[in-house]
């Protein structure tokens, strides 16, 4: 059996067109020219790179655009580019129920000056943004303005860091003393660097365990 | 105008009414439901503020099953990845590992023979049939029903019968991989799913007769946790959640994918939005995938179910000890992997609960450099607040089942 497999050489995947993103393109850079920084067209699928400033307005001129409208806000995402300036990609797919349409908006924030970036949330446009938004403030340290009740959605409310950072460790913690779990009881500070140690790292190298305290700060 | 004597409320009354406001106010009480409650479908927590038995508030607290799914992927290469999507949604496993698959192949930029596309497809809604048989197994006995509870896990064995003979495996099978199938469809495949095919439509119509006509379930699920089409849409909802509402969606139809535009099915939409319409929407949606899954088998083609490139997929077992080049595929598959160009997509899919999407960015190396997965479930379970805001306390039991959550799926 096995040698029908080479029968048939992987074919290229042939690209679904999406008609209304070109209309989508020209709406933002008719509206908001400037903030537009540019289209990326990847497989098919249209990404518009816009200034963060302009992002709440963008998207509420393509939920309302009366032949787009976005009414359906998908995902909301972050990529962390550690030796990028700006660090951080925050994505939002939206898609319409009503025309088919579909496109990638994405913001690029953050820096080494700007560790924890800000980014006005865009949950009075679509209040589906709350979860996602909570979600990136856990995991990548965004803060979203505009909103109230930016608390941790999945780790530990005590948790220190901020797990889907690259510079987060895959594996290993050193624990503060006492512990339980990971976690210190709620009504103590953290002990400085917890969170921030490593047995070995995503690449497979290792790294001394630095958290471990000396005896003299016992 | 003059009130009658007897209309009047007398100054008791007044008090008496005042005294009961001021003690509702006051009798104003948080509860705690879950994570443990075994009616939240795994481990989901509520906080709940009630009066009486009202709901006033209603805040789900996620997390306690949350195993870093995204971030393990980042350390994995794109073929060991697809195990961890089997354990997101893991009572459809292959529909993850569907969306998984067609996102690897779009970065790829390679489409899969024509019998793989196929069987995928014909698996996947038999996945969606068994996933759709522990929904209604569950929030039936979430409820009381408890005989419907066993009769669905009866059928549901049948179809993991089949994952089984197929993969060696009834649950986790990554049976769908990047580049096809792991193996050829098994023989006997074809006779065991055309007896489901056969079976299925009258067990199907006895679970109507338990249940859609049923007066107890009736009162239990016509009317409660209600969500309005445009209040569905703001909250993210998909899947049958999204369609109880009335809104024709379903990404099969819309952005059709893997050759489902192909085939011949229609997408069941409710109009109330309330529990009953969920279940409906779910019981005729079973019906509209054994109606694939028949054309599936019929169009089902021979040939490869494999691409022919065995640096994506490994090359078969014999040759690893004779042939010098598949021996080398096979050590640089397992390995290090592939590497997808540069770039980014987002590929979106109707699984069993809603609509899951991958987001993979590739940086040019062997491993995604981010995998996100957009959970049905995830986005589903945010509306659950504005849904049972008002409603009794044992319709919150009805709401988590009719939205059918996942919380592998919702925590990741």
């Amino acid at each position: 059996m096995a040698d029908q497999t080479q029968l048939e050489n992987a074919r290229p995947l042939a690209t679904p067109v999406n008609p209304l993103a070109e209309a989508t393109v020209a709406l933002l850079t008719d509206r908001f020219g400037a903030s537009v920084r540019s289209v990326v067209e990847h497989r098919g699928e249209t990404t518009v790179i816009l200034a963060p400033t302009a992002l709440v307005e963008a998207c509420q001129a393509l939920r309302d655009a009366p032949t787009l409208r976005y009414s359906l806000l998908e995902d909301i995402t972050a990529v962390d580019w550690p030796e990028r300036e700006p660090r951080y990609d925050i994505v939002y797919q939206l898609v319409s129920i009503e025309t088919r349409a579909s496109i990638r908006l994405k913001v690029q924030i953050g820096g080494e000056d700007d560790p924890d970036p800000e980014i006005a949330s865009v949950m009075g446009v679509w209040p589906a943004a709350n979860w996602f938004e909570l979600e990136l403030f856990d995991l990548f340290g965004i803060r979203f303005t505009g909103r109230d009740d930016l608390r941790r959605l999945l780790m530990p409310s005590d948790w220190a860091g901020h797990p889907l950072r690259k510079d987060y460790p895959l594996t290993g913690f050193a624990l503060p003393d006492p512990h339980w779990g990971g976690q210190t009881p709620l009504d103590q500070p953290l002990p400085p660097g917890i969170g921030q140690l490593t047995l070995r790292t995503s690449d497979g190298s290792e790294q001394p365990n630095l958290n471990r305290r000396s005896e003299d700060d016992r | 105008m003059q009130l009658e004597d007897s209309a009047r409320p007398t100054a008791l009354d007044v008090e008496e009414s005042v005294r009961l406001d001021e003690r509702t106010r006051r009798d104003t009480m948080t509860i705690n439901m879950g994570p443990q409650h075994p009616s939240t479908h795994g481990v989901l927590r509520l906080i709940l503020t009630l009066d009486g038995e009202t709901i006033i508030k209603a805040v789900p607290d996620i997390g306690y099953l949350h195993t870093g799914i995204e971030k393990t992927a980042e350390a994995k290469s794109y073929f060991k990845a697809l195990v961890l999507t089997d354990r997101m949604d893991y009572l459809a496993p292959l529909a993850n590992n569907y969306g998984y698959s067609l996102a690897v192949e779009k970065l790829l930029g390679i489409d899969v023979p024509a019998r793989a596309r196929v069987a995928r497809v014909a698996l996947v809604e038999l996945q969606r049939i068994a996933s759709h048989l522990v929904w209604l197994a569950s929030s039936a006995l979430d409820l009381g029903a408890q005989s419907v509870f066993l009769y669905c896990f009866r059928e549901r064995e049948l179809i993991l019968d089949i994952f089984e003979l197929c993969s060696g495996v009834r649950m986790m099978t990554s049976y769908i991989m990047p580049g096809g199938l792991q193996a050829d469809l098994p023989p006997g495949f074809d006779a065991k799913v055309r007896a489901f095919l056969d079976l299925f439509p009258k067990r199907l119509s006895e679970y109507h007769d338990l249940l859609t006509n049923n007066r107890l379930w009736i009162d239990r699920t016509k009317g409660i946790a209600p969500i309005s089409a445009a209040d569905a849409v703001a909250f993210g909802c998909s899947g049958p959640t999204l369609r109880g509402s009335g809104v024709v969606y379903d990404v099969r139809k819309a952005f059709p994918y893997g050759g489902y535009e192909q085939f011949d099915f229609d997408i069941p939409v409710g109009s109330n939005g309330d529990v009953y319409d969920r279940y409906l929407i779910r019981m005729l949606e079973m019906e509209q995938s054994l109606r694939i899954i028949r054309q599936a088998m019929d169009a089902l083609p021979e040939g490869p179910w494999q691409v022919a490139d065995h640096k994506i997929v490994p090359p078969p077992k014999y040759e690893v000890s004779s042939n010098m080049e598949a021996l080398i595929h096979h050590f640089k598959l397992y390995t290090e992997g592939y590497r997808p160009p540069a770039g980014e997509v987002y590929v979106r899919t109707e699984s069993p609960k809603g609509e899951l999407g991958f987001y993979m960015v590739s940086d040019g190396s062997a491993k995604p450099y981010r995998m996100h997965v957009r959970a049905p479930s995830f986005a589903n379970l945010q509306a659950l607040p504005k849904m049972v805001e008002g409603m009794l306390l044992a319709d919150v039991v009805a709401a988590i089942g009719s939205i059918d959550i996942v919380l592998g799926e919702v925590d990741r």
